[in-house]
């Protein structure tokens, strides 16, 4: 299986009091040597500003990326995606990073896509385009 | 997805892999010790703020 992770699914596994922090603990576990996971090299810019909005010091933030990408394969971004995000844009009123995540899982064929954006990912609207769960419902799946 | 990415992941052993989890987890604590409020919160507002 492909499962591509947002950046918000990845800041959960280093923050231990997110809202989906245990399940992505889970995931990251029960998928260890099974399941491909992969995203975009832009989440690495989010994954970096998300942690310094929150006083992370520089030094542990290179080493968490450091060690993330060992685990998650990071693909360079393509001009398809840009392309494809641009008409997610008008079709769904995404955010410019949103819909170049969603394009992103979307041309590499990924099996599904996790987030913990409920605010914009996990709408209805956007879930009919793709299949986007919250950690907690891959969980639920994976596990059946 | 290339067949590249691919055989990065799965070419390694298992051993390899749970060490790295191990290792990320060592880092996570850490993380979470300095760090204040919600990363996703702030991912989510700069997508916002774009």
């Amino acid at each position: 299986m492909l499962i591509y992770l947002d950046a918000t699914a990845l800041v959960s596994f280093y923050k231990k009091n997110e809202k989906y922090s245990r399940e992505i603990d889970i995931i990251f576990e029960r998928t260890l040597g099974k399941e491909v996971l992969i995203s975009s090299e832009w989440s690495q810019l989010e994954f970096i500003r998300g942690l310094m909005k929150t006083k992370v010091s520089i030094k542990t933030i290179r080493e968490d990326l450091d060690d993330i990408s060992l685990s998650v394969a990071f693909i360079p971004i393509k001009s398809a995606w840009i392309s494809r995000a641009k008409e997610l844009v008008f079709k769904l009123n995404l955010y410019a990073a949103d819909s170049h995540h969603l394009a992103a899982a979307i041309l590499e064929k990924a099996d599904v896509m996790i987030t913990c954006d409920e605010k914009h990912l996990l709408r209805p609207k956007v879930r009919k385009e793709f299949k986007i769960v919250s950690p907690k419902e891959f969980l639920r799946e994976y596990e059946h | 997805m290339g067949e590249t990415e691919t055989s990065l992941i799965k070419g390694v052993s298992r051993k390899m892999v749970e060490l790295r989890l191990v290792r990320m987890r060592e880092l996570a604590e850490k993380t979470t010790k300095e760090s204040k409020g919600s990363a996703v919160k702030a991912i989510i507002e700069e997508h916002e703020e774009e």
